[in-house]
């Protein structure tokens, strides 16, 4: 299938078609340094031509002009010579990469194929071995039935070979011979037959062992004691003196019938066995060959991966001298083909460095707009911590305040506890004094008033009263007034010089309060007149503005009247309520007849600036111009006329 | 012919707020009547058919409106037994006139199948315009109060119930040598009410 020329190393064609190739290679596709050189030597070349075209006005000469765009085509000619012939080469690149990848592709097929069938050979190369394994252990088996059998009549018959024929009647001897097979039997129970005792046995060839030679004995007898059945026994029963030959008979009837089946059976066997070798070894030769394929197959990989690599510079060189021939397309100064063009970049990176500057100070603008921000943001988180601190000393300070406060007002709980328990002792003590002096101004002194009071109620009722109620209330009234009558009456019997300076101490008190009262009347009167004075002012001057005369109905409900000043009748007049605290004012419909005529006569203005604008200052002002147009000359002029001066303020 | 619809179903509140408007144009036609406070601190509204005289006083107001709230809740609860307008003297709180109202609260449940009795309310109505121009009538056989005096309300309750904080426990203010006159009474078939009225003996009715 394979080849094994294909492993050997190239030939001498080969070898010089390969250094052809390469040198051809290296010219068209030159490294990346050498084509730097040669684009600098071009530029030293240049530099004078450039410097000369550097300077404007000889550029624009029409001649050279001229000059410079046949050299300039010229060169671009050349580059895309150059361009299509490397074009061309990475074609040829891509067309061996292809056919290298198909041969890696075909090669890999074959691998995949070489190894299944090597993994099918194993498979009945295994069964096969298996299979043998089988048969041999059976023949083993046999082997060793066989051998076994043989030692014993060996043995046997070694020990009948020294018999007399006297000795067959002895029964000692023939129980000696008897004995033999079952003390082999015995010492085979012990014994086992290793891998170096069977490979002693097995060596040697089968015709090595010749049988057993007997001598010509002429008065020696064989009989044939025992039947064949017996023979695998081999219990031999000698007839008289006569020794039995175990060979002569049944033993060797049995080696040709049996012994060479089994000889037969071993020799093909062995015969398959090395056919059986010699697939494995044409399996192995053919593995042996895969791993080669596969070998092969990692180089050619290799090799592909180096010629990748190898592209991929060569691409990389193509882009750098694409992207230096742009360059050198771009450049004014060297490509002056067409001056539109020239003049319309010119303008284009004119305008782009005008935004670039414009951008520039935008930014410029942008970061110290920036920078400000940052200080208004640290002096405002200055300001935040400076505040958060006394924000913190703040509620520090409330905690304390709170702790004093609450332990103040636990202190005034507890006080004014004290106070309504001393207030009640004190009122159940003027109350039992009350009593007691009236059970002392009673006359009779009846004994049955100091029991304790009688009750209706019971033992399951309760009675409840109001605490303080009318009754009360009178009664402790009327005990103040007795106490002060009491205390005036004292006063009056004791000194009444000092009583009288006291109530003149009190009419003197009193007539100073009087008159300080009256001072603040005037006073509050006075305010009132110069508001009212100051209020009347405003509403003229509020009419002579607006032509509106306002009038505040109800001022709880922000219920006005606005009449115009240029209304003929006098009568219309339009009802507003106005909502405190909101810039709501809904117009009233007051049902009446001159408030429907009027809402008739406005209706078009109203729905214009109340209904679709929401004005009523722009409905008011229509009001007024219209009616302002609609009055009558003669009127006018009895009007007060209003003048326009400038007021200039110092 | 139109028919007026009445209803004939009472419940336990309805009673109780019955009863209490009956105690509010009871108590203020006795203060009227008895000539407690000045006649011209006294207003007139009619209710049940009659020309009621309702103070105006705010002080006592203030007194009589927590007070009947008072009322209503514990006859709702059916806690109250009796209440008792006591008329004393101011200078010595000597007891003159008591105006005693025996309430009797029928098995009636706040809610359910046994909260409701069956009467007429027309009937309740009349029965209490009854009782009120009676008081009116009363009037005319009692003597008049010639000292200075005032009024307090006495609550007869249960001895579980509880009083507001500003109510207090308050003695029976009886009248040791009185006389007794029986009035009218009236039922709401939940709430009955039985009223008698005593004189101090020195102040002996007319009759």
């Amino acid at each position: 299938m394979f080849d094994s020329s294909d492993d050997e190393g190239p030939s001498d064609i080969s070898m010089i078609h390969a250094a052809q190739a390469t040198r051809e290679f290296k010219e068209k596709f030159p490294l990346k340094s050498e084509t730097l050189k040669k684009q600098e030597l071009e530029r030293a070349r240049r530099t004078p031509a450039v410097r000369k075209k550097l300077n404007f006005d000889v550029t624009m000469s029409p001649s050279f002009v001229e000059a410079e765009i046949k050299t300039v085509q010229a060169n671009s000619e050349i580059l895309e010579r150059k361009l299509t012939m490397k074009n061309e080469e990475i074609e040829r690149l891509k067309t061996f990469i292809q056919k290298k990848e198909e041969e890696n592709n075909r090669l890999n097929f074959q691998k995949t194929q070489a190894e299944e069938e090597l993994r099918r050979e194993k498979y009945q190369n295994n069964a096969k071995i298996a299979r043998t394994n089988l048969e041999l252990e059976k023949w083993q088996t046999i082997g060793k039935k066989f051998y076994t059998w043989f030692n014993i009549a060996k043995s046997q018959l070694e020990e009948v070979q020294e018999l007399n024929g006297d000795d067959w009647e002895n029964p000692e001897k023939i129980e000696k011979i008897n004995q033999i097979s079952r003390e082999f039997y015995k010492f085979l129970e012990n014994n086992q037959f290793t891998e170096d005792f069977v490979d002693q046995l097995a060596a040697g060839s089968i015709q090595s062992y010749c049988g057993v030679e007997f001598p010509v004995r002429q008065n020696m007898k064989t009989e044939c004691v025992r039947g064949s059945e017996q023979l695998n026994s081999t219990e031999l029963k000698p007839p008289g003196n006569e020794r039995y030959n175990y060979f002569d008979r049944g033993g060797r009837y049995n080696r040709t019938s049996i012994d060479y089946e089994k000889d037969e059976k071993i020799q093909r066997l062995l015969l398959e066995n090395s056919v059986l070798k010699d697939n494995l070894k044409i399996v192995k030769g053919r593995s042996e060959r895969s791993m080669i394929i596969e070998e092969r197959n990692r180089s050619l990989e290799v090799e592909k991966d180096s010629l990748q690599n190898r592209l991929d510079q060569t691409f990389g060189e193509i882009e750098a001298m694409r992207m230096g021939q742009a360059r050198q397309i771009f450049n004014i100064d060297n490509c002056p083909e067409n001056s539109e063009k020239y003049l319309r970049l010119i303008d284009r990176i004119n305008g782009l460095l005008i935004e670039n500057k414009r951008l520039e100070k935008d930014f410029e603008a942008a970061t110290s707009r920036i920078t400000k921000m940052d200080q208004d943001l640290k002096n405002a988180e200055r300001r935040n911590s400076h505040l958060e601190d006394v924000y913190s000393n703040q509620v520090s300070k409330f905690n304390t305040l709170q702790k004093e406060m609450e332990d103040v007002q636990a202190k005034y709980d507890t006080s004014l506890e004290n106070f309504e328990e001393v207030a009640a002792k004190l009122k159940e003590a003027e109350k039992k004094i009350e009593e007691s002096s009236v059970i002392s101004t009673k006359s009779d002194g009846d004994s049955t008033l100091l029991a304790a009071p009688p009750t209706d109620a019971g033992n399951s009722t309760q009675i409840f009263h109001m605490a303080s109620n009318p009754l009360n209330l009178a009664h402790a009234e009327f005990q103040d007034q007795e106490t002060k009558k009491r205390k005036l009456s004292e006063l009056d019997g004791a000194e009444d010089s000092e009583a009288k300076r006291i109530r003149q101490e009190k009419i003197d008190e009193l007539e100073e309060q009087l008159q300080m009262l009256e001072r603040e009347k005037n006073v509050i009167e006075d305010s009132y007149k110069l508001h009212k004075d100051l209020a009347n002012k405003f509403r003229q001057i509020c009419i002579a503005l607006t032509g509106l005369q306002i009038k505040l109905k109800d001022a709880e409900e922000g219920i006005c009247t606005v009449q115009s000043e240029y209304e003929e009748t006098n009568q219309g007049q339009f009802v507003f309520k106005c909502f405190y605290g909101t810039t709501r004012i809904d117009m009233l419909d007051v049902n009446s007849d001159s408030s429907a005529e009027m809402i008739r006569k406005w209706e078009p203005l109203m729905k214009k600036y109340i209904g679709e604008r929401n004005s009523i200052p722009a409905f008011l002002a229509a009001m007024t111009l219209q009616l302002e147009q609609e009055r009558e000359f003669d009127e006018t002029m009895h009007e007060r006329t209003h003048t326009f001066s400038v007021y200039h303020e110092d | 012919m139109t028919e007026t619809k009445t209803r004939n179903s009472i419940n336990l509140k309805g009673s109780a707020q019955l009863v209490k408007e009956f105690f509010h144009f009871g108590l203020n036609s006795i203060l009227y009547q008895r000539a407690l406070y000045p006649a011209d601190s006294f207003k007139r509204e009619k209710k049940y058919g009659l020309t009621l005289l309702v103070t105006h006083d705010k002080k006592l107001l203030a007194f009589l409106e927590p007070l009947l709230q008072q009322v209503e809740y514990w006859l709702a609860k059916k806690k109250l037994k009796r209440l008792v307008m006591v008329i004393s003297e101011v200078k010595t709180k000597e007891v003159v006139e008591r105006w005693q109202f025996d309430i009797h609260t029928e098995n009636v449940e706040e809610e359910g199948e046994n909260a409701h009795r069956q009467k007429d309310e027309k009937k309740i109505r009349q029965e209490i315009c009854d009782v009120l121009r009676q008081i009116t009538a009363s009037v005319s056989f009692l003597p008049c109060l010639e000292e200075p005096v005032s009024f307090d309300v006495l609550i007869y309750t249960g001895k579980d119930t509880e009083a507001p904080e500003d109510w207090t426990e308050s003695g029976a203010c009886l009248i040791n040598n009185s006389e007794t006159v029986q009035l009218r009474s009236f039922s709401t078939s939940v709430h009955s009410m039985n009223k008698r009225m005593k004189v101090l003996s020195t102040l002996k009715p007319l009759i």
